[in-house]
């Protein structure tokens, strides 16, 4: 197996997707902050939390 | 340190306006956290961000999370060792991250049941008792595991800005950078992380390219190549070679704790998992992020590999050879090799991309320790202190518990980077101390998730064998026995850590299976 082929393969291989994806994840993840911040500010403040497990639990 | 190595680790490119961009990022990262504390005020948008992050926005808090500086600094010390043999570990991250992403093994059940942590799952499927203990262990070994990573992120800032050369300089900039992280991580929360994992990402992605791109300009494609093959032989190219550090069992070894583990049951990917949308989300956030999984080693191999060419094949870096590799018999210590990146990046990348590399490694540090600070200390908030609370526990004293952990954190990780002297990579020893948790956790969430019958006392049986990794710790080796000089003062090794590793998993695998079947639990037909 010749290891050394294979691996300048998959060096250029895969620095090359990545140099996509980094392109697509900086647009659209700006659009996914914004969405996220608009979410969060909608939800408002929840001192009832619903994530607390143990008063769940304690409850059952 | 001699006046040579001092002369030598001075030499930078490292600037004032370098300086200038690092200062102004870190304030807008500050600046980030003071805003969005606001939404910190549950602990689902504290720990979780709401559940409300995107595909992209996950990708991104996923790469920020998992390219930290740390492994940054372990994955160019591999391949500053072993060459390109060191990227099969690479190609195994990719690869087990695109299965879990495209069968969504493991993450996807975990979403379904909208758990925030892995301890939780325990509960909900097994008991409460596992719950806790699951909790104790998973905090045992992650903050153990963490131990090395103000050392090694610090080591890089002064590797890079040619403070090396100054005695105290280490010690001042661990405080420094511990500091800046502690107040970050206790204002916002996960909310403020993940924004600032997307400025990383941004800023990180393309100028590890960029660096990338320069290094191969500068060394020369097949010059980097050949030089390897003149080093390090076919071990430099064939991970199967025994006896250089790697060999079959080291690969296997890594098919567990770098690819299913990494991706699917350590608790810092999965909390980006289980703070999705959905769970359509979660299997495309792994698919994606296979890619960055891979980068995240590949990058900062290559990185330790042209640090190697440089020392051997450039004039410019012949005085770190000396430093490095001191010839035989001269008495002299060779430097921590953990220094030979930044060294090298110091000399190679000009001003203003040298300040943004830094700029985005000090975020990736940042970014590495407040999710694994908020990770281990929401663990002990909500599955060791919560569940044995009788009275109720408030919303603000389960933040504010958490908030106070964190700091307790951040003086345990100062005290272990000062005073720790194992001599292993620091990448095979955070497998190791990791291994504590993730051997029995994976057999636990394997068959409790796929296999109808696993009980409450296997789980408990195979949580436990994880405690025999501690014998893959390189003093807890040597002074048990399993590592020992010979008669000519080589260290030979009974059972290398890897091989502990595997019979670890085997071990609680076979108990898992063992407990349940002779102790079912009575109340469940089925998961």
């Amino acid at each position: 197996m010749n290891w050394e082929l294979l691996w300048k393969v998959f060096f250029v291989l895969v620095v090359s997707l990545f140099g996509v994806m980094s392109v697509f994840v900086t647009i659209f993840g700006a659009r996914d902050i914004r969405r996220l911040l608009r979410a969060l500010r909608d939800a408002g403040d929840d001192s009832h939390d619903s994530s607390r497990a143990g008063d769940r639990n304690e409850r059952r | 340190m001699t006046d040579a190595a001092a002369e030598a680790l001075s030499r930078t490119n490292f600037s004032t306006i370098d300086s200038i961009i690092v200062v102004a990022y870190l304030i807008l990262s500050l600046g980030i956290g003071l805003m969005v504390k606001r939404y910190a005020s549950s602990m689902t948008n504290y720990i979780g961000a709401g559940r409300k992050v995107g595909t992209w926005l996950g990708v991104a808090t996923m790469t920020g999370t998992e390219l930290g500086l740390v492994t940054v600094m372990y994955s160019a010390q591999k391949g500053f060792t072993g060459g390109f043999a060191a990227f099969h570990i690479a190609a195994i991250a990719g690869v087990v991250t695109l299965f879990v992403g495209l069968t969504g093994f493991i993450v996807g059940p975990l979403r379904r049941l909208e758990v925030l942590t892995i301890p939780e799952y325990y509960e909900k499927r097994f008991s409460r008792p596992i719950r806790v203990l699951g909790g104790i262990m998973l905090v045992f070994a992650g903050v153990l595991n963490m131990g090395l990573f103000l050392k090694a992120g610090s080591m890089f800032i002064v590797g890079v800005t040619g403070l090396a050369s100054e005695g105290q300089a280490l010690k001042w900039v661990m405080i420094g950078l511990l500091l800046l992280v502690l107040i970050y991580t206790t204002l916002g929360g996960m909310i403020s992380v993940v924004l600032t994992d997307y400025a990383q990402f941004v800023l990180l992605s393309f100028g590890l390219l960029a660096a990338t791109l320069l290094a191969i300009s500068s060394l020369g494609w097949d010059t980097i190549f050949v030089t390897v093959r003149e080093q390090l032989g076919d071990a430099g190219f064939d991970p199967t070679v025994e006896g250089t550090g790697f060999g079959w069992s080291y690969i296997l070894w890594m098919i567990v704790a770098a690819g299913l583990i990494g991706s699917a049951v350590w608790p810092t990917a999965v909390s980006r998992a289980l703070a999705m949308e959905s769970e359509r989300a979660v299997r495309r956030q792994y698919c994606l992020s296979s890619i960055s999984f891979t980068v995240r080693f590949l990058l900062p191999y290559f990185w330790g590999i042209c640090a190697l060419v440089f020392l051997h094949a450039t004039p410019e870096g012949a005085d770190l050879r000396l430093l490095f590799f001191p010839p035989e018999g001269s008495g002299v210590e060779p430097l921590d090799n953990l220094y030979a990146m930044p060294v090298f990046l110091g000399r190679l990348l000009p001003p203003v991309l040298l300040g943004l590399i830094t700029a985005g490694m000090i975020a990736a540090f940042m970014s590495t320790h407040d999710s694994y600070f908020l990770c281990w200390s929401s663990v002990i908030t909500q599955d060791i202190v919560a569940p044995l609370k009788r009275k109720p526990f408030s919303t603000r004293a389960r933040v504010n518990l958490t908030r106070i952990l964190i700091v307790a954190m951040g003086g345990y990780v100062l005290y272990w980077s000062l005073f720790y002297r194992g001599g292993e990579d620091i990448w095979d020893y955070m497998a190791v101390t990791g291994g504590i948790y993730f051997t029995g956790a994976f057999v636990v969430l394997l068959l409790g998730i796929y296999w109808k019958r696993m009980s409450s006392l296997g789980a408990l049986l195979a949580l436990l064998a994880g405690f025999f990794m501690i014998l893959g710790l390189e003093p807890v080796q040597i002074a048990s026995g399993l590592k020992f000089r010979d008669a000519s003062g080589e260290w030979v090794e009974r059972l290398t850590s890897p091989q502990i590793g595997l019979l670890t998993v085997g071990l609680s695998l076979v108990l898992a299976i063992a407990g349940s079947l002779l102790r079912p639990d009575r109340d469940r037909t089925s998961s």
